[in-house]
């Protein structure tokens, strides 16, 4: 146990959530997306933005709308990144152009693709021989400078930063699938060690190309259940095969309750507990007795100074593959114990897939809207039970639930498990 | 004891890898000895570059074949890591870190070199998407992707020294290694960790990021001339490849472990400007503190050789006052992510050692020894963006103890 043990910090504020904003496959903006959350529709289809012809897995939870298909997936996640966060700000009532906050961005490591870098070597009008040497010789003049600043690691960070007005120097995040999840962690940091009132949270990821899918594939971590695709995704389920690539975005503005109430700001929910570990067994896989995983889900309870009978949902990880789900099934079984079968726990990524770098931020808004709404989004799909893992997953349609505190799981590939406590009311002092 | 109830931070571990040697001891005396200072270039792509040095990667990755699969940024990191564990007298502590946080300064990894320019060979025929993609599926190794995500050299320092606490990795050039550091310091020193280990790991021999460099005009072009003098010419970064790790640790919890600190890191200042004329000089004056230090300060400069931020740097520096700057990207080269916890690494020795280590030609704007050293401020203005600093300074005997 590292995290500071509850009541340390008498005096830290509490930390609340002012502004929301979100994107998935499902659309644009919290109204679009809860709607279809609550119906339980999924967002996963044929990708159609590239030729798939010689690919094992053919579809994903892609973001097709406002013309972003064709961009190449680096400005896709800058501009989802910019709409979810301007959604944020607005219901915050903050201005959009000199917020003066911290700003965590979660977001995929920039890159070409080979489609671009295969652009690249046609447009420059290379003769043969074509190979680094020479495409470095031909675009190193400055006629191309716009690609330096486009596939930075720090890039879209930046320009978010410099349109937006944050203070500071601006945190770029990557934890893989934790990374959402990680920025809120830091976030909330700040605000609890006094060092702002506010601090931005925007998490987006938009890699759907040929690239990531052959990636994932040869770890055979995708599903292949190409027809139809909105089944494909089946978490928790006997025949479950992987997970379905998803694309998203999902920011919040955080805010001491303090500064929120003098701003007259009415919090949408509270950050209450902060948990993470970090796994030691394997680069791919989790620790098979989930002692990690456990750690992490411990830690986010006993930060936010409740016990796990006063869970009232768990927003799982739940990505689909045969291992992660029976390692969260061990965690909650560990934790809830008799509770273990009967807290309702339920996947977003059945509906949206798994949006990697978004995945924990996008997950802590779906969250936050349960809460307000007082509805547990479904994990459809669920047609299969998986015997082994006795759990009440919300099955295939929404329900309503009172919650008071919920946690959510987000566990990295490459072992960096985080979770959080996401409370309705201020913690009781 | 500082403000806010906060503790202070103490340097306990460093481990550190570059062009000019492996460890702690050989960066030492190869600094110590400027004049028998031969600069180790190597050529890739068109371009110079600062390869690593001979290093023993199975004094922490036994395994060759993982050092192999991993990489030479992975590999290079875990090596450092390694070395800082040791040096803090924490390697091999399970419990300990157990509940130790990693911070990352994590770079997109490797690429396959010989696959990207089969493809590039034949540009027309993989214009077709199906050719392209069945090129790929066939052509890419499992093991090319674990090199490719930044957060994996934090997943290995897990797995090979069981750190477990937490871990977080953050991207984006030389911000991201500041940023590393100022996450680790602030978490030790608001006692969410009694210790953190933290840093970067660089490889300069990367086509690719030569490429992306090379797109805005950043590379340095001629033989590696000290940095302070490429303005005229141009400017422009060599890159060097680099790791370095520091294992920062709570004063109080270093004092009870009986640990034997190299020096405390004070402060850490991480700015952003849109590099307007004047903006580096404005940055890097707000965040400028030279009071009461407990002896004479010294200067490392990040500075790249990139123009006109290198010049600016160069009369902000000396408009502060007139101290004595040392300049470790003109021997080593710019390691990006790496390069601000690589001089952080520095000035934490040369802070244990109590002297500043001797210039070398063309390298020192002040040429001046210093000793005792009291302080060292660690400057970072990144090629692009991000203008930081970095505040060390000497302990006191008695409050070791």
């Amino acid at each position: 146990m590292s995290m500071a043990a509850p009541g340390m910090h008498p005096s830290r504020p509490d930390v609340c959530v002012t502004g929301m904003g979100i994107a998935t496959s499902l659309g644009l903006g919290k109204e679009e997306n809860w709607v279809a959350l609550a119906a339980g529709r999924s967002g996963v289809r044929a990708i159609t933005r590239f030729d798939t012809r010689g690919l094992r897995t053919i579809i994903g939870a892609t973001i097709d709308y406002r013309d972003l298909a064709d961009l190449p997936f680096v400005c896709r996640t800058e501009e989802i990144a910019k709409m979810v966060l301007g959604e944020a700000l607005d219901q915050a009532g903050l201005p959009k152009g000199d917020v003066r906050a911290p700003l965590f961005v979660g977001i995929p490591p920039a890159e070409m693709s080979w489609r671009q870098r295969l652009a690249l070597v046609l447009e420059a009008g290379m003769r043969l021989p074509i190979n680094y040497e020479a495409l470095i010789a031909t675009t190193r003049g400055g006629e191309y400078a716009n690609l330096h600043e486009r596939y930075l690691l720090g890039g879209i960070t930046t320009r978010l930063a410099e349109q937006f007005g944050a203070s500071d120097a601006p945190v770029t995040v990557n934890t893989a699938c934790a990374t959402g999840a990680t920025c809120i962690q830091l976030a909330t940091e700040a605000i609890r060690r006094c060092e702002t009132d506010l601090a931005l949270v925007v998490a987006a990821d938009a890699s759907i190309v040929p690239d990531t899918i052959v990636r994932f594939s040869l770890l055979a971590a995708l599903s292949m259940s190409n027809d139809p695709p909105e089944k494909a995704a089946k978490p928790f389920s006997l025949d479950r095969d992987g997970f379905v690539l998803g694309e998203g975005a999902a920011a919040l503005v955080l805010e001491s309750d303090r500064s929120a109430r003098a701003r007259g700001r009415l919090p949408l929910g509270y950050v209450t507990g902060l948990g993470e570990s970090a796994d030691t067994y394997h680069l791919t896989r989790s620790t098979p007795d989930a002692r990690a995983v456990i750690e992490a889900m411990r830690n986010a309870l006993s930060d936010a100074a409740v016990g796990a009978d006063d869970i009232d949902y768990i927003n799982a990880h739940g990505t689909g593959t045969p291992e992660n789900d029976r390692i969260e099934y061990l965690a909650v079984k560990a934790i809830f114990e008799d509770r273990a079968n009967s807290v309702p726990i339920s996947s977003n990524k059945s509906m949206i897939g798994h949006t990697m770098s978004a995945a924990g931020a996008v997950e802590a808004v779906v969250s936050l809207l349960a809460m307000q709404h007082g509805v547990l989004p479904p994990t459809i799909n669920y047609q299969n039970p998986d015997p082994d893992l006795a759990l009440d997953v919300v099955p295939n349609h929404a329900h309503a639930c009172e919650l008071r505190h919920v946690l959510s799981n987000s566990f990295g590939f490459g072992g960096q498990n985080v979770c959080l406590v996401l409370s309705r009311e201020r913690p009781a002092i | 004891m500082s403000a806010n109830g906060q503790r202070d931070v103490w340097v306990t571990g460093i481990g550190l890898s570059s062009s000019i040697g492996d460890g702690a001891e050989e960066h030492w005396t190869r600094l110590g000895n400027p004049t028998t200072q031969e600069l180790r270039t190597k050529s890739r792509a068109g371009h110079l570059i600062f390869p690593a040095a001979a290093v023993d990667l199975a004094r922490h990755i036994p395994n060759r074949l993982d050092a192999k699969r991993w990489g030479a940024v992975q590999s290079l990191g875990v090596h450092a890591a390694g070395d800082a564990l040791v040096n803090a007298g924490l390697k091999g502590s399970t419990e300990l870190l157990a509940r130790t946080l990693v911070v990352v300064a994590g770079v997109g990894g490797e690429r396959d070199v010989a696959l990207d320019h089969s493809i590039f060979r034949d540009p027309t025929r993989f214009e077709n998407s199906s050719e392209l993609n069945r090129k790929i599926v066939v052509g890419m190794r499992p093991s090319l992707f674990l090199a490719q995500l930044p957060n994996l050299l934090a997943g290995n320092i897990s797995i090979t020294f069981g750190v477990a606490g937490g871990s977080r990795t953050v991207m984006g050039e030389e911000l991201a290694g500041v940023n590393a550091i100022l996450i680790a310091r602030q978490l030790v020193a608001d006692r969410a960790y009694d210790v953190a280990l933290v840093g970067g790991s660089f490889a300069a021999d990367r086509e690719d990021l030569l490429l992306l460099y090379g797109f805005g005009g950043f590379l340095w072009l001629g033989d590696p001339i000290p940095v302070w003098s490429r303005a005229e010419a141009g400017g422009g970064v060599t890159l060097g490849t680099m790791s370095a790790f520091l294992v920062l640790e709570g004063a109080d919890h270093a004092q009870t472990r009986n640990a034997n600190p190299l020096c405390r890191l004070v402060r850490i200042g991480a700015s952003h400007s849109r590099r307007n004329p004047g903006d580096v000089t404005r940055v890097l004056s707000a965040q400028w503190d030279d009071s009461s230090p407990n002896g004479m300060i010294g200067i490392i400069s990040g500075a790249s050789g990139v123009a006109p931020i290198t010049d600016e740097e160069r009369a902000a520096l000396t408009q502060f006052a007139s101290l004595p700057v040392r300049t470790p990207g003109s021997l080593t080269g710019h390691g990006m992510e790496a390069s601000f916890p690589f001089n952080v690494a520095l000035a934490s020795l040369a802070l244990q050692h109590g002297t500043f280590y001797p210039p070398f030609p063309g390298d020192a704007l002040d040429p001046s020894p210093l000793s005792p050293l009291g302080r060292v401020v660690v400057t970072s203005v990144g090629h692009w963006r991000g203008e930081s600093l970095a505040i060390l300074e000497s302990i006191g005997s008695e409050e070791k103890r």
